[in-house]
């Protein structure tokens, strides 16, 4: 862990020092996690590409306001969160109601008519979960839960992250990031177990 | 241990973020219930879903990709050392309780990552009983409103720009079209980031002042005790600090700006035209040889500074630390208490409430959701806010965001009230300057806000020409300083307007 932190921490230096090839460093070594959490949060895979890079421009950019002795990656999902939401507030903005959110691309869901999802435009959670069905019912789960309960839940249980580090990249004191992911998980158990009513896909 | 104590804790200790008493606490409970074992084994079951969740692999070329747009983007290195602050908008104001009372508004954007940044920088002299300069601050006053008109409206576009637009420049002959937050942006918007450093230097300087004449930091608990000279617990200036960032940081590093203003009892210069922010430190220094009163007001958010805000916090994980502990305002219920007597004898009403209307000036009462209040040096204090009452409340109010999420929702929708969007449009009244908070008093069960409108320049003028305090002197204090804050949270524009504009985030 501390020569993960030291090999970013070198990586930032030598960027900041004007090796800006030395960015790909990081790149590769937090890229995956950016675009991980950012598909979890959207559901949306082309948003989520766009973002991920995104949000690693913008951490380029901003690299010099980076302090070090925080995690490197707590930054950068803190900068993609932030990107996910303004996101999440234009679409709403744009349609009116909420943004599609996961389940929608499994299709037969009435209130999102098909060619209006991002999804539709690319793979459905069945890719996401490489097809496995109970991957495909989870992801669902997920992606009906409330911003804030998918942020924190996809940050502890997908990117592993402790709840201080959750605190740091969401903004909330470390007593709510615990509530919330509380609460996310028993709203997930809820749609998870009686899986037998929900056989028809729809709520 | 209840079940519904456990219930928070089982998921804490499902994720290994339980430790000591609470997990031991936590252990004998599930040795005994057994519904909250299932319950945490369900939990853990819902986590092992997760967690084997598989992980998308990464879109082919996306390295290549984001490589070739960092080619494209700016250096970091050319950016400034990280100062960021918390700073969408202040307003801050500087009354002195004497002969010659002044009034320095000052409306900051604060956006980007790594700037704090200064978008209007305005100066208003309100007439003191001896120096009455009258035409020249209502020009000031009016241009500070429509400055803050300007800055709400403005373009907050995030990290890019500094800019002070010089109050006295506004009240020279009126230019055509008052310079507005736009035009110190095109203007200034290059060079800006010095400026920035400057000014918040010379804001963390005007901060830092009472702090360094109060005595280091004495338990919160002093405050409690009853008025006399217990200075005010350091710890809150020090939470401030924290959420605004490196407010106080570099303050020290100002020693001379004391010497100077303690030093020069004349009047300001008011030929300086300059938007230098260092220049106007000096000249804001140099006439305040008198107790002064630093009143901040902060809008949280903006219309369209939003976004800004947003990213400053999330670019900046240590900021959003620090602005967890703007909650930690404790010691604000501790002063609350005493505020009222010790703001009174030191703060001329007539420079409190320029103070608040100018801050609120602009700014649509609608979207006004909170208004914070926080003192900084109560020994110096030391009276004012009796004239001022509902501020007062206000700030216990404020204090009340320590609690939990019920009472924090309660403060919300009070303020709301306060600010009017409780209730139809903003009743058009004489704004007495504090219109806001008193507003609150009124509302105190959520009941029907009287928002004053955005003042007029003519009250503005009234504000400003109002009679000084009576007393002439602090208390006593070597400083005499105080600091009032109030901050002003503002809430984003409504979705339905014109569409923000979004700040500029790139290419997408």
């Amino acid at each position: 862990m501390a020569a993960d932190r030291r090999a970013d921490e070198e990586a930032i230096d030598r960027v900041l020092s004007g090796d800006r090839d030395a960015f790909a460093v990081l790149v590769d070594r937090h890229g995956p996690r950016v675009h991980g959490a950012l598909l979890r949060m959207l559901g949306d895979p082309e948003a989520a590409d766009d973002l991920a890079q995104e949000t690693l421009v913008k951490a380029y950019t901003a690299l010099g306001s980076f302090r070090k002795g925080s995690a490197f990656y707590t930054w950068l999902y803190a900068i993609a969160l932030n990107l996910a939401r303004s996101e999440f507030r234009r679409r709403k903005s744009l349609k009116g109601r909420p943004p599609a959110s996961l389940d929608t691309s499994a299709g037969g869901d009435p209130d999102d008519p098909p060619g209006n999802e991002p999804a539709a435009r690319g793979p459905g959670p069945e890719d996401l979960a490489s097809g496995r069905e109970d991957a495909v019912r989870v992801h669902r789960a997920l992606a009906a839960l409330d911003e804030e309960f998918r942020e924190a839940v996809v940050l502890r249980d997908l990117e592993g992250l402790s709840y201080g580090e959750i605190a740091l990249a969401t903004g909330v004191p470390a007593g709510t990031v615990r509530s919330r992911i509380h609460r996310g998980r028993a709203l997930l158990r809820e749609r998870l177990v009686p899986e037998a009513d929900r056989a028809g896909g729809a709520r | 241990m209840t079940c519904a104590e456990a219930a928070e804790r089982i998921t804490a200790l499902v994720d290994a973020e339980l430790a000591g008493p609470e997990r031991a606490e936590l252990e004998r409970h599930l040795a005994s219930c057994g519904s909250c074992r299932e319950a945490r084994e369900a939990e853990e079951a819902v986590a092992a879903r997760l967690r084997s969740l598989p992980r998308a692999p990464l879109p082919a070329g996306f390295a290549a990709s984001v490589m070739g747009r960092v080619a494209a983007a700016p250096s970091p290195a050319a950016a400034p050392p990280p100062r960021a602050r918390v700073i969408p908008y202040w307003v801050l104001l500087v009354g002195g309780s004497a002969a010659a009372a002044a009034v320095v508004a000052m409306v900051m954007v604060g956006t980007g990552a790594r700037q704090g940044i200064l978008v209007a920088e305005r100066t208003v002299r309100a007439p003191g009983p001896a120096a009455a300069p009258p035409a020249g601050d209502r020009a000031a006053l009016e241009s500070l409103q429509a400055a803050g008109g300007k800055a709400a409206e403005g373009p907050a576009t995030p990290g890019e720009f500094v800019a002070a637009a010089d109050m006295d420049r506004a009240a020279a002959p009126p230019p055509a079209p008052k310079p507005s937050v736009e035009d110190a942006l095109r203007e200034e918007g290059k060079a800006a980031d010095g400026k920035s450093g400057d000014a918040r230097d010379r804001v963390d300087a005007a901060r830092r002042k009472p702090a360094a004449a109060t005595p280091p930091a004495g338990p919160p608990a002093a405050a409690k005790s009853p008025a006399g000279g217990t200075p005010a617990p350091p710890s809150e200036e020090k939470a401030e600090d924290d959420g605004a960032g490196d407010l106080g940081a570099r303050g020290r590093s100002l020693p001379g700006d004391k010497g100077k203003k303690d030093g020069a009892g004349s009047a300001p210069a008011p030929e300086s035209r300059t938007a230098d922010a260092a220049a106007e430190a000096e000249r804001r220094d140099a006439p305040q040889a008198l107790p002064r009163v630093l009143l901040f007001f902060r809008a949280e958010s903006l219309p369209r500074g939003q976004d800004a805000v947003d990213k400053v916090l999330v670019s900046r994980p240590d900021l959003v630390r620090g602005r967890e502990s703007w909650r930690r305002t404790a010691a604000d219920a501790v002063v609350s208490g005493r505020l009222k007597e010790a703001v009174e004898k030191e703060v001329p009403k007539a420079a409190l409430e320029a103070a608040l209307t100018a801050a609120r000036s602009g700014i649509p009462e609608e979207r006004i959701l909170e208004v914070r209040v926080r003192v900084g040096d109560l020994e110096a204090l030391r009276g004012a806010l009796s004239r001022a009452p509902s501020l007062v409340e206000t700030h216990a109010l404020v204090a009340n965001l320590d609690l939990d999420e019920a009472t924090l929702e309660e403060v919300r929708k009070r303020f709301k009230a306060i600010s009017g969007r409780g209730g139809g449009p903003p009743a058009p009244g004489p704004g007495d300057g504090f219109g806001a908070a008193g507003a609150d008093e009124a509302g105190g069960g959520g009941g029907e806000p009287a928002p004053p409108p955005p003042p007029t320049p003519e009250q503005l003028r009234r504000l400003a020409e109002a009679p000084p305090p009576e007393r002439p002197s602090p208390a006593g204090g070597e400083g005499g300083e105080v600091i009032l804050e109030v901050h002003l949270r503002v809430e984003p524009p409504p979705e339905t307007g014109p569409a923000p504009a979004k700040p500029a985030e790139g290419p997408k």
